[in-house]
C-alpha cells in the first residue's frame, strides 16, 4: 500500500477535485446521511439536552482522566482482564505482536478500529507472516483494494458497486455481480469461514465503562460479535480518552452515537464484554487483553481547551456536514483521522510540521460544531492550531509578508483604502470574468474580482437609504 | 521498558498535563430537569403504550412482531416459517420457555432437530451452530423506544446461536418491557451487565453505496414474541 502523509494534502486535494465518480460519491453520500440524520434526531426532542450531558460527563472523565484509568484497570483485571499500557504505537505494536507470536496465532480476525489503523497494526502483522482479515465490510473491501477508508464510518464511500464486483472477481476468484445484495452474501460465506478458524480476535472499543472494568463496542454487522467470541484470543486496543464512568452515563452515549454515525437511533448490537467467558459459558474467548493507548493524547491533554478533542467519539458526522469534506472525501487529509475533526488532531498528534496544511481545510464554517454530539467546538480550536502553526515557524515566508502587510495595512485604515482602491481600478483592464495571476489560485478556482465600489461606499449608502425611509 | 514502568510514565503525563484547569464551558444548570422532562413526555405511561411503541420501533429496524399469550401459539408460528423456508434444524437455549416451545413444535414438525448450544463443548459449539439457520432464544428485557433486546450471558449461557443462524426467534415476557435504556440501567443488575449483548432489529450493512442490505454478519431475520405475562 502507498504511503500516505498529510504533508501531500495539496497533491491529495488535486486528486480527489479531479476524480468526478469520487466527488460524485461523497456529495451522494454525505447528502442523504444528513437527510436521514436530521429525520432520527427529529424524532428525539431531548438531542440538544443529551449534547450538552454527554460534553459534561466526557469533561469530568478527562479532568480526572489519571483516577477513572486506574479505577478501570482495577476492575478489568477483577474480571479477568489482562490491561497493558502503550505510550506509542510502536510499543502498541509490539504488545499485540508478542500476544501472537506467544499464541502461535497465525489468523487474525479483525473488526473495525481507527486505533489499529492509527498504530498501523496489519502491516507488522502481516510482515511477521500472521493472516490480518478485516472483517467490517467496507474495511474488508478497502482492504482487498489496498487502499486506506476514506470516511470514519463507512470506509468504502468513495468506491461504486461496480468497483467491488469488479474487486471481488479479481481478488476473490467469482463471478462478477454488481448486486450489493450478492455482493455482502460473497463477503458473509468468505468472512464466516475465516471467523470460525481464526486464533485471535482484535477490536477497537466505543467506550469503556471504569466503575464496572468491561468495554463496549457498538456495531451493525455482527463482525464484531464472532471477532470478540468466537477465537480463543481477544485483544481490544482503546485509546486512554475513551473512558465513562459508569453505567448509568452509557445510554447518554447510546442516544447519540447512532444517529450521528449510521443516521439510525439504535445501533443493531452493543457488545459488553467484561472479562473471558470460555469456562464460565463455554464460549467466548480465554483470554481478553486490553491495550490502552496513549500515542500522543496525554500532550492533547495539556492545553485547557484543546483538551476537548478528545471528547470525539468517531461518529463521522462532522465530516458528513463539512463543505470542505463534500468536495474532498477522506482520502484527501492523508490521515486515518479526517475531516473536521482529523484537522484538529493531525498536528496534535503529528506535529506542526507534519500537520501545518490541516487546519486551513476548513471554511470555519461551524457545521461541524452545530452537528457535534458531544459539542467540540472545533472552529475555536482550528483559530488555535492555525495560530501554534505561525508561531512554529511552519508557514511559508511569503505568506507571512503577506499577512504582515496585510497587518500593517489594517491598523492604517487610510492607506488600507489607497491600496485597495489600485486593484480594483487596474482589473477594469481584464476582462469581465477574469482576475489577478495570485500565486495558489488556478484553473481550479479564481481569485475573485475587487469590488470597485467597495464596501464602506456601499454600506454609507445603505445608512443613507435607511435614514431617508425615518 | 517494561509494563509497569509505561503505565507510571503515562500516568504520570497525564496528571501532569491536567495540573492546568479546563478552560471550557459548564452544563447549563437545568439540563438535567429539562432532558428528564423531555424524556417523560415521549414515555408512554402505560404497558400497552411501551409494547405499541416497541412494536413500531422493531418494524422499523425490520424486525417482525407478536403479541402471544401461549407457547402453543409461538411453536404455531415457528413451525410455519420452518416449514415455509425448509429449515430443518432449530438452536434452542435452556430457558424453560423456549424447551417448552421446542417441546411443542418437535411435536408438530417430526423432521426438524432441535440443537441445544449446551449440551455441546467448544469447538463443537460454534462448528455446529454455524451450520443451524434457526434459532429460539428468550431476551432478559425488551427496551420500548428504540425495539431493542437484551441477553445478558448469564441467562443465556450463550450468545452464538442469537448470531450464527440466517433466522431467529426472540421471545421476551411482557413483564420485562422496559420504556428506555436509563430504567433497563436502573434494573439490570452490574454483575450481569458486564457481559451482554443488546440487538435492535436483523444485522445489517450499507457499505456499499450506502444501500442497506440486511444479514451482514449475522441474523438476516429477527421474530420477536411478546409474551403476555399471564
Amino acid at each position: 500500500m502507498m504511503k500516505v502523509s498529510p504533508l501531500k494534502i495539496k497533491k491529495y486535494i488535486s486528486q480527489s477535485l479531479h476524480n468526478q465518480q469520487l466527488r460524485q460519491a461523497v456529495d451522494k453520500a454525505t447528502d442523504s446521511s444528513l437527510i436521514t440524520r436530521q429525520k432520527v434526531v427529529d424524532q428525539i426532542p431531548y438531542w440538544e439536552e443529551l449534547r450538552f450531558k454527554t460534553h459534561a460527563i466526557k469533561k469530568e472523565v478527562i479532568e480526572n482522566l489519571a483516577d477513572y484509568l486506574e479505577e478501570f484497570e482495577k476492575n478489568c483485571v477483577k474480571n479477568g482482564i489482562y490491561v497493558h499500557w502503550a505510550e506509542n504505537s510502536a510499543e502498541a505494536r509490539r504488545i499485540i505482536l508478542d500476544l501472537a507470536v506467544k499464541n502461535k496465532v497465525k489468523k487474525v480476525v479483525k473488526s473495525k478500529s481507527l486505533t489499529t489503523e492509527e498504530i498501523h497494526l496489519n502491516k507488522l502483522l502481516i510482515e511477521n507472516g500472521i493472516e490480518a482479515l478485516e472483517t467490517d465490510l467496507g474495511e474488508y473491501i478497502v482492504q482487498l483494494n489496498e487502499q486506506i477508508p476514506s470516511h470514519l464510518i463507512i470506509p468504502a464511500l468513495h468506491l461504486s458497486r461496480r468497483d467491488v464486483g469488479k474487486l471481488f472477481a479479481e481478488k476473490l476468484g467469482v463471478d462478477y455481480t454488481e448486486d450489493p445484495v450478492q455482493l455482502l452474501r460473497i463477503a458473509r460465506a468468505k468472512l464466516r469461514e475465516k471467523f470460525l478458524s481464526a486464533d485471535m480476535g482484535i477490536s477497537g472499543v466505543n467506550f469503556a465503562i471504569a466503575k464496572a472494568g468491561c468495554f463496549c463496542i457498538v456495531e451493525n454487522e455482527a463482525n464484531a460479535h464472532l471477532t470478540i467470541t468466537l477465537p480463543k484470543i481477544h485483544v481490544a486496543v482503546m485509546g486512554i480518552e475513551k473512558l465513562i464512568p459508569d453505567f448509568s452515563s452509557l445510554p447518554y452515549f447510546l442516544k447519540v452515537l447512532p444517529p450521528s454515525a449510521t443516521s439510525q437511533k439504535s445501533s443493531t448490537y452493543v457488545n459488553f464484554v467484561g472479562g473471558p467467558s470460555r469456562s464460565k459459558y463455554g464460549e467466548g474467548p480465554e483470554e481478553v487483553h486490553l491495550v490502552l493507548l496513549d500515542n500522543g493524547r496525554s500532550r492533547i491533554l495539556r492545553d485547557a481547551q484543546l483538551r476537548e478533542t478528545l471528547f470525539c467519539i468517531r461518529c463521522g458526522a462532522c465530516l458528513n456536514v463539512c463543505p470542505v469534506y463534500q468536495q474532498i472525501g477522506g482520502h484527501a487529509y492523508g490521515w486515518v483521522y479526517m475531516g473536521p475533526i482529523g484537522i484538529t488532531l493531525i498536528p496534535q498528534f503529528l506535529g506542526e510540521a507534519t500537520g501545518k496544511y490541516a487546519p486551513y481545510l476548513s471554511s470555519l464554517c461551524g457545521a461541524c460544531f452545530n452537528t457535534c454530539p458531544m459539542r467540540i467546538n472545533i472552529p475555536h480550536h482550528l483559530l488555535k492550531l492555525r495560530k501554534r502553526i505561525v508561531e512554529s515557524g511552519n508557514t511559508i515566508i511569503i505568506e507571512r509578508l503577506g499577512m504582515s502587510v496585510w497587518a500593517f495595512l489594517a491598523r492604517h485604515p487610510h492607506l488600507y483604502r489607497l491600496v485597495t482602491w489600485f486593484p480594483a481600478k487596474i482589473q477594469q483592464l481584464f476582462p469581465k470574468d477574469k482576475s489577478f495571476p495570485v500565486p495558489g489560485y488556478g484553473k481550479e478556482r479564481s481569485f475573485g474580482r475587487f469590488d470597485a465600489k467597495g464596501f464602506r461606499k456601499r454600506y454609507k449608502k445603505l445608512e443613507k437609504e435607511e435614514s431617508e425611509k425615518t | 521498558m517494561n509494563m509497569n514502568s509505561n503505565r507510571e510514565k503515562i500516568l504520570s503525563n497525564i496528571r501532569e498535563a491536567l495540573r492546568t484547569s479546563s478552560n471550557l464551558p459548564d452544563m447549563p444548570e437545568d439540563i438535567d430537569e429539562k432532558l428528564v422532562e423531555k424524556l417523560k413526555a415521549v414515555t408512554p405511561p402505560d404497558l400497552e403504550g411501551r409494547r405499541e411503541q416497541f412494536r413500531q420501533e422493531l418494524e422499523l429496524v425490520s424486525g417482525e412482531y407478536y403479541w402471544v399469550n401461549s407457547t402453543k401459539e409461538v411453536a404455531l408460528i415457528i413451525s410455519d416459517i420452518l416449514q415455509e423456508n425448509r429449515y430443518e434444524e432449530l438452536a434452542v437455549t435452556d430457558e424453560s420457555l423456549c424447551q417448552e416451545i421446542a417441546e411443542v413444535i418437535v411435536n408438530q414438525l417430526k423432521e426438524v432437530r432441535i440443537v441445544r448450544p449446551s449440551e455441546m463443548g467448544y469447538p463443537e459449539r460454534k462448528n455446529r451452530l454455524a451450520q443451524v439457520d434457526a434459532a429460539l432464544v428468550k431476551a432478559a428485557f425488551a427496551v420500548a423506544d428504540i425495539g431493542s433486546l437484551v441477553f445478558p450471558y448469564d441467562n443465556t449461557g450463550t450468545s452464538l446461536p442469537h448470531f450464527l443462524s440466517d433466522c431467529i426467534f426472540v421471545i421476551v415476557e411482557e413483564k420485562d418491557l422496559v420504556s428506555n435504556q436509563f430504567e433497563l440501567f436502573e434494573k439490570i443488575s452490574p454483575e450481569k451487565a458486564k457481559n451482554m449483548v443488546f440487538m435492535t432489529g436483523p444485522s445489517r450493512t450499507a457499505d456499499i453505496e450506502k444501500v442497506l442490505v440486511l444479514g451482514a454478519h449475522g441474523p438476516r431475520r429477527l421474530i420477536v414474541f411478546m409474551y403476555q405475562s399471564s
